[in-house]
């Protein structure tokens, strides 16, 4: 019972950042109508930006994070400046974005290669605390408490801005009808470059957080957290991001038991299992959409 | 066209029967327990205000919209919900409200696109050069040079279908229609942005289209078209069917005239003044 | 560059051209994929296994990839034709990502991380060319044929394309198997060149590679993708003089500076054609009516 409270905790823990990575991923999907494959190199300049800024900088943590995680917005609001503003413009097909965001990927992850090299790094020990902390039973590292207590706090106010707020207003009108709203005094252009920050901002969170927990920077962060973002919008769907949340933590922590009760070989197998289940079962996801109107 | 059907009179089974057909989108029920009878060989109008559902009517016929309720068939063969090939083999062939051309083909690429049912090679015999497929080339764009000229597209027929004029591109719509050999044709506004004497050619090319054997169903705003060259309609709007009949007697009802020109007091008024003025005119 | 090194990157910038024939097989049905690269690794692993453990001849190894991956890809198709594109794209995405996994997890077939070697007596030009020369012939006979022009009505609008009883599902099912079998092939000729595959041949950097060839030399001709593999292979040689490790990035942002400005790419009919449109004299009155349905995805 003990063993399994830990293993559900850590899982959470590994969970969170699949979600949180997940919730930029459905942002950009839902709101823009774009498929980003470039997310994840977000992710990557988040954490890479971050660790930077600790070890050659030489500043303190949090504010080298935040600094991080505004870098990965702006990297966000650049491809929306360069690429996929001018697509739109065009009035390019569906498949045009996508490709743009490929080409966004290649110069982002060869940059960041060349950027950090191909050795993975680690943040110095001491950035925040490490000692363990035990709680109800359950021992909990500092950085997994943080970890989940962002993803609250991102998904709660995410959620809570989106539905409640002006702005949030503002962003469905322009993605369902970006020249309707333009009518109804809702800038677009301004509203989806703060929706492109914001998105990015998020995964360079995730991505932060990713380096953080696993003791792992490195050019490659992002790729894995793709598979798993995408994993989670399919199945949690990408009209709420608190479906594509809950499916990203779901994810996680059946990666963390099945390694603990079958086999660590099956922890990847988990992820493309469900994601083919879903994509074969139920093609439009688990919960119905509506149609993306905007391709 | 190829397929003038042998049925003498005497036939029971219409072309298209419509029966019940419902559709709701969200809380809003764009078409509402419509039922159309159409017989073969003729060529029926769906009237109505924007709005009214008569797109919606066509996309259901066509497949591209599954019906909430009611049934759709084609000489009494059931075609409610099955994908739109499947549809389109039984012999429904349509055109679009807004132009949909195919981007980069030439004017004779399109309607040899069109022409997929009148074609049976393989990619075997395609790959091993048979001679058979080298003929059905040389057969499918002979075809397609005489639908052309049938639907009376002027100009080359190796342009960019794209840069042709708004009334050749609906001609090239129409003979890439044609292409498939059909029964049935749904025409979705086909004089649009035509001028009379455009208007009228289509007219006429309607009834040539009747006499090789063709159903025609189109929506259409143009009244001088519909009376001139329509033997039935069905008025609706909000997706409700206000009235069905002969083109004139349609255009008479109450329901209809309030439709079109507002409310029911001022469409009476209407009526009043033109049956007034007729009478004066006298003549 | 010396003349060795250049038969080399013209031999790889003919695989290049083999699997970008691959992709674009399935766009010219109307489908983005990446899984030819996919496809392309488990031919090439295949391959690699059934020659050290079999000895099997080097010849039938090339049939083997070909079936193999055409087998691949009705599989793929099958679980993938259903989604909207965007799904259908990621999905495809995500089995480069997991054939990555895989091959790492599976050692025992594999050679895992460390790779494994493989025969490399199809490593010539007349293989090459003649892998190339049966994908061309196979492309330009199809072109004109009842499959080519209802592939190019599917890709251009499928809506309209079934209303013309066409099934979008069947033409899009034979698109990845054409994709399939080139790949396949090209995932050998890449083997057998290199003499060597490990979990990074075939991963995201070749299906960069490929895609932007496709998308340069334009997905509208089968001659495009062969042209701008040719493009994108020599010029990050010739720019690695100058730009050092930045030579990829090149290809990245070219890649978005194409998609902007030059959608169709270099071998592009449509442009042909309206250049000699314009040089006839008439004006383009309708022309903007039908772009904007043409992109335009309806419910079906």
């Amino acid at each position: 019972m003990g063993l399994l409270a830990q293993q559900l905790f850590n899982g959470l823990a590994v969970g969170s950042v699949y979600a949180l990575f997940a919730i930029g991923f459905a942002l950009i999907l839902a709101r823009m109508g774009i498929l980003n494959v470039a997310h994840g190199t977000f992710a990557t300049w988040g954490a890479l930006s971050s660790f930077w800024l600790v070890v050659q900088g030489g500043l303190n943590f949090w504010v080298a994070a935040v600094l991080g995680v505004v870098f990965a917005g702006l990297l966000g609001v650049l491809a929306e400046v360069f690429a996929f503003g001018p697509l739109r413009k065009r009035n390019a097909g569906s498949f045009a974005p996508i490709i743009a965001s490929i080409g966004i990927w290649i110069v982002l992850l060869n940059v960041a290669e060349a950027f950090i090299g191909p050795t993975t790094k680690s943040f110095p020990i001491d950035v925040v605390p490490s000692t363990p902390m035990e709680i109800g039973g359950i021992v909990m590292l500092p950085a997994h408490i943080l970890i989940v207590a962002t993803l609250i706090f991102v998904v709660t106010a995410v959620h809570l801005l989106l539905s409640r707020s002006r702005f949030g207003a503002a962003v469905r009108a322009v993605s369902v009808d970006s020249r309707s709203a333009a009518i109804v005094g809702v800038n677009p252009r301004w509203t989806l470059l703060v929706v492109a920050f914001m998105a990015a901002g998020i995964a360079g969170i995730a991505g932060l957080l990713s380096g953080l927990a696993d003791n792992n920077v490195s050019f490659g962060l992002g790729e894995a957290l793709l598979l798993k973002g995408f994993a989670a919008v399919v199945v949690g769907g990408y009209g709420d991001i608190r479906g594509a949340a809950a499916v990203g933590v779901t994810i996680g922590v059946l990666e963390v038991l099945s390694s603990q009760y079958i086999s660590s070989d099956f922890r990847d197998a988990i992820t493309f299992g469900i994601l083919l289940l879903v994509l074969v079962t139920r093609p439009q996801g688990l919960f119905r959409e509506r149609q993306l109107v905007r391709a | 066209m190829t397929s003038a059907s042998p049925e003498a009179s005497g036939s029971v089974t219409p072309a298209v029967e419509i029966a019940g057909l419902t559709k709701r989108f969200g809380g809003l029920t764009a078409v509402s327990d419509i039922d159309i009878e159409v017989a073969e060989r003729r060529i029926h109008g769906i009237l109505g205000p924007n709005g009214a559902g008569k797109t919606t009517v066509l996309n259901m016929i066509s497949g591209f919209i599954a019906p909430d309720d009611g049934s759709i068939s084609v000489f009494g063969h059931e075609v409610t919900r099955i994908p739109p090939h499947r549809i389109a083999r039984h012999g429904v062939a349509r055109t679009y409200q807004n132009i949909r051309l195919f981007a980069g083909m030439t004017v004779l690429e399109t309607v040899v696109a069109g022409a997929y049912l009148r074609r049976s090679s393989t990619i075997g015999g395609t790959l091993l050069l048979s001679p058979g497929e080298r003929r059905e080339r040389r057969r499918v764009r002979e075809q397609a040079h005489s639908i052309l000229e049938q639907v009376g597209v002027r100009s080359a027929h190796d342009e960019l279908a794209e840069t042709l004029s708004y009334g050749d591109q609906r001609r090239v719509e129409i003979a890439r229609a044609l292409a498939t050999d059909p029964k049935v044709l749904l025409l979705d506004e086909p004089t649009a942005g035509m001028n009379d004497a455009e208007s009228h050619e289509i007219g006429q090319l309607l009834l040539e289209l009747r006499e090789s054997g063709l159903t025609l169903i189109l929506i259409e705003h143009n009244m001088r078209l519909v009376e001139g060259f329509c033997e039935s309609v069905s008025v609706m709007n909000s997706g409700v069917m206000l009235a069905q009949g002969t083109p004139g007697w349609c255009l008479e009802q109450d329901d209809v005239r309030e439709a079109y020109f507002g409310k029911r007091s001022d469409a009476a008024r209407i009526a009043t003044l033109r049956r007034a003025r007729r009478g004066s005119g006298g003549s | 560059m010396s003349t060795t090194a250049w038969i080399t990157t013209l031999q790889f910038a003919g695989v290049n051209a083999l699997f970008a024939l691959s992709v674009y097989a399935s766009l010219w049905t109307g489908v983005l994929s990446l899984a030819p690269i996919f496809f392309g690794a488990v031919g090439a692993f295949t391959f690699g296994y059934l020659s050290a453990a079999l000895g099997l001849p080097p010849f039938l190894g090339l049939v083997l990839g070909v079936v193999i991956g055409a087998g691949l890809g009705v599989l793929t198709a099958g679980i993938v034709i259903r989604l909207s594109s965007h799904y259908l794209a990621m999905a495809t995405i995500a089995m480069v990502l997991i054939g990555r996994v895989l091959i790492i997890n599976l050692p025992d077939y594999t050679g895992g991380a460390a790779g494994t070697l493989v025969p490399g007596e199809l490593g010539t030009w007349l293989w090459l060319i003649g892998c190339l020369a049966i994908a061309g012939f196979v492309l330009s006979r199809l072109a004109g044929s009842r499959f080519g022009f209802a592939a190019d009505a599917v890709r251009e609008d499928p809506a309209v394309a079934q209303t013309l009883g066409i099934s979008t599902r069947h033409i899009q099912l034979v698109g990845f198997i054409l994709s399939g079998a080139f790949a396949g092939a090209a995932g050998v000729m890449q083997a057998s060149f290199l003499q060597y595959i490990g979990p990074d041949t075939f991963y995201t950097h070749l299906g960069f590679v490929t895609l932007a060839a496709v998308v340069l030399g334009g997905a509208f001709h089968w001659a495009g993708p062969i042209v701008g593999a040719l493009v994108f292979t020599i010029l990050p040689e010739l720019l690695r003089d100058v730009m050092g490790d930045y030579d990829r990035v090149v290809t990245g942002v070219l890649l978005v500076a194409i998609i902007i400005y030059m959608p169709r790419g270099l071998v592009d009919l449509r442009r042909f054609r309206l250049f000699r449109h314009r040089s006839r004299g008439e004006a383009p009155p309708g022309a903007s009516a039908s772009r904007d349905s043409a992109n335009q995805e309806v419910v079906s």
